[in-house]
């Protein structure tokens, strides 16, 4: 399931390609859904139990990546661009771009005739372009035009002892354990919020968090993996095959030290491995799902990944695979106790 | 009581033992309490006429433990923290242990710089304050932590003097203030709506007086608002003066959340830690009287 998600290309505000594949996988499992103005996909399943005021679990997680989009074509047929989301500009020279079927490349001005002390720190976004291989500018204009977007070209590949590399681990990695969730039957009910335009600043989240009201709520995404040769311990942000990762304070988020209990409860009776994100980054969506309608308890739960924002995004599967089962074992967790208040 | 206040560790996400204190102090002076969903400490006194907002904050800097091995801390941080604050001072945990913060740098410090050794164990995710050494003489307060404490401090002091309040009043003391005033976006987006919004925070001056901000970041003070701010501290011999900010979220937050609400921001001005007597004084009689302005 991963590889097919990840496969298929869904930048922000063109999320209908993964929601078709999302709902394709997962409506025999729900009891229904609606897609809102914004593109997100909302997907509803009861309790099993038949119960008069079961509890209700908001799940999220964004369904777009990050991509290009062409601001202007030049005279010889070269698309200039801009990017959606943070993308590190030094990882996208010379890789492989897809616009629907029209093939591209990024390149940059030739450093040849720049002095070689003055070609580090080069890459900069006035010096960048798609090329197409178009002769002109009308050429260009047959295949594409301003506000077309482009994601990266990158297969989904198993390497090394148990990593995944794959296009748009940040954030199919949350749909699937979402997806997943959902084949499971829980005491509580469950909405699954898969949102659009996370990475244009959590915009489906801030419109699809007025219609909806839970007691939970859980966000999904991959998180920072700074484990890496040169990086302090205390910089790393989480690890690699350490298994699920949680935050306690975000950047502007608090989790809810009652789920946080919970969550650490779970990952010790069933011996599913569990660390503290270390750094304190942005949780996207929760941002906007945890003020929304007076507010929502909440816990952000991420795998840990290297290399986001970039074509080659890596991830552990056994880290993915703990991710999931924590996940579901700490939905049938879930009960009243819950409500009693977290002091 | 504001003595009290600074002793009590708040860090955001962690309000419940100041709420109780409040709530000791001040249910006997209002018409009913709650806490929200967010965790948003909430009095009323009620009325048929304009509802009113007047909010502060209750929570304070803070630095979370990110690492801990053999009690050797690192910390990282989530808020608008400025991590020189913390540098070379002490901190507490919850349970009052105490560590000493230092930097591994003197210069263009940063929370990656700060470290500590722990008195006993502690884990990742327990939060520190800054111990607040609180100081009192006749003119000021002093403490570590007085500019997150004071305008709680005020508040509190403020709903107890009031005798009849014209308007209904919702006396919000506010969560989460330092992850850019969350706990009033969350309230604003319940539904709750206000007439208007009076907020109250400290501000670096050294003046005497209440400041009453014109502008802060992008939002600008309601005229409506200042004009009745100036009538009322005119009216009432306060000393009151305008002031611009560019450090903060108070305004912005009210202007465009939930349905948009008018609103003011009164600063209580604080410097090197101190806080005049006069100046919480200025700010107490100003918001008594503005809730029972005619």
């Amino acid at each position: 399931m991963l590889k097919k998600i990840t496969e298929v290309k869904s930048v922000a505000t063109r999320e209908k390609f993964v929601r078709e594949v999302i709902l394709d996988e997962i409506k025999d499992y729900i009891t229904s859904y609606r897609v809102d103005a914004m593109g997100n996909l909302i997907v509803y399943k009861k309790s099993s139990l038949n119960l008069e005021e079961p509890l209700s679990v908001m799940m999220v997680a964004h369904m777009d990546e990050v991509g290009l989009v062409v601001t202007e074509i030049t005279d010889d047929g070269l698309l200039k661009f801009d990017y959606i989301s943070i993308i590190n500009l030094d990882a996208i020279v010379s890789k492989r771009v897809k616009c629907g079927d029209l093939q591209g490349v990024v390149g940059s001005v030739s450093l040849a005739g720049i002095p070689i002390a003055e070609r580090c720190n080069r890459v900069k976004l006035d010096d960048l372009f798609i090329d197409i291989g178009a002769i002109s500018k009308e050429d260009a204009e047959q295949y594409v035009m301003p506000g077309d977007v482009f994601s990266f070209v990158s297969d989904y590949v198993e390497f090394g002892d148990g990593f995944i590399k794959a296009l748009a681990l940040d954030n199919r990695v949350g749909c699937a354990i979402m997806m997943d969730a959902l084949k499971g039957d829980y005491n509580c009910d469950i909405v699954c919020l898969f949102t659009a335009q996370e990475e244009t600043a959590m915009r489906g989240a801030k419109a699809a968090a007025f219609g909806i009201k839970a007691d939970f709520a859980l966000n999904f995404d991959t998180t920072l993996a700074n484990d890496t040769t040169g990086v302090p311990s205390h910089m790393m942000g989480s690890k690699i095959g350490k298994g699920a990762e949680y935050t306690v304070k975000g950047k502007g988020t608090v989790s809810d030290l009652q789920l946080v209990d919970l969550l650490k409860n779970v990952s010790e009776q069933y011996s599913l491995p569990l660390q503290m994100g270390n750094l304190a980054f942005s949780s996207g969506d929760l941002l906007e799902i945890a003020t929304a309608n007076g507010g929502t308890r909440n816990i952000a739960i991420s795998v840990p990944a290297r290399y986001a924002h970039t074509p080659v995004c890596v991830i552990s599967n056994k880290d993915f695979c703990v991710t999931k089962e924590i996940v579901k074992m700490f939905l049938h967790r879930i009960n009243s106790d819950m409500m009693k208040g977290r002091d | 009581m504001i003595k009290n206040l600074c002793e009590i560790p708040s860090p955001a996400g962690e309000e419940h033992k100041i709420k109780k204190v409040i709530i000791d102090e001040l249910k006997s002076f209002t018409d009913s309490y709650y806490e929200d969903t967010f965790g948003n400490l909430i009095f009323i006194k009620k009325s048929n006429e304009k509802r009113i907002c007047i909010e502060c904050g209750i929570d304070e800097a803070f630095l979370t433990v990110s690492e801990a091995v053999e009690n050797n801390l690192r910390f990282t941080v989530s808020g608008f923290i400025n991590a020189s604050d913390f540098a070379d001072k002490e901190a507490y945990f919850d349970d009052k242990s105490i560590c000493l913060i230092k930097s591994d740098t003197r210069e263009n410090r940063q929370v990656e710089h700060l470290f500590a050794k722990a008195e006993t164990e502690r884990n990742p995710g327990e939060s520190v304050t800054l111990v607040p050494h609180f100081q009192e003489d006749d003119g000021k307060y002093t403490a570590f932590n007085i500019k997150y404490k004071a305008p709680a401090y005020a508040l509190i002091n403020a709903i107890k003097n009031i005798k009849q309040n014209t308007n209904e009043v919702y006396f919000v003391f506010s969560v989460v203030k330092c992850f850019a005033n969350r706990g009033v976006k969350a309230l604003l987006q319940s539904g709750i709506e206000f007439d208007k919004a009076v907020c109250i925070s400290c501000a670096d001056d050294t003046e005497d007086g209440v400041l009453i901000v014109a502008k802060e970041q992008s939002a600008i003070l309601t005229p409506d608002i200042k004009e009745e701010l100036f009538n009322i501290a005119k009216k009432t011999g306060i000393s009151a003066r305008l002031s611009l900010r560019s450090d903060n979220f108070n305004m912005k937050t009210y202007l465009t959340d939930g349905c948009g609400t008018p609103c003011g921001l009164i600063c209580i001005p604080h410097r090197d830690n101190s806080v005049k007597k006069n100046n919480i004084k200025f700010a107490v009689q100003l918001i008594s009287a503005m809730c029972e302005k005619e």
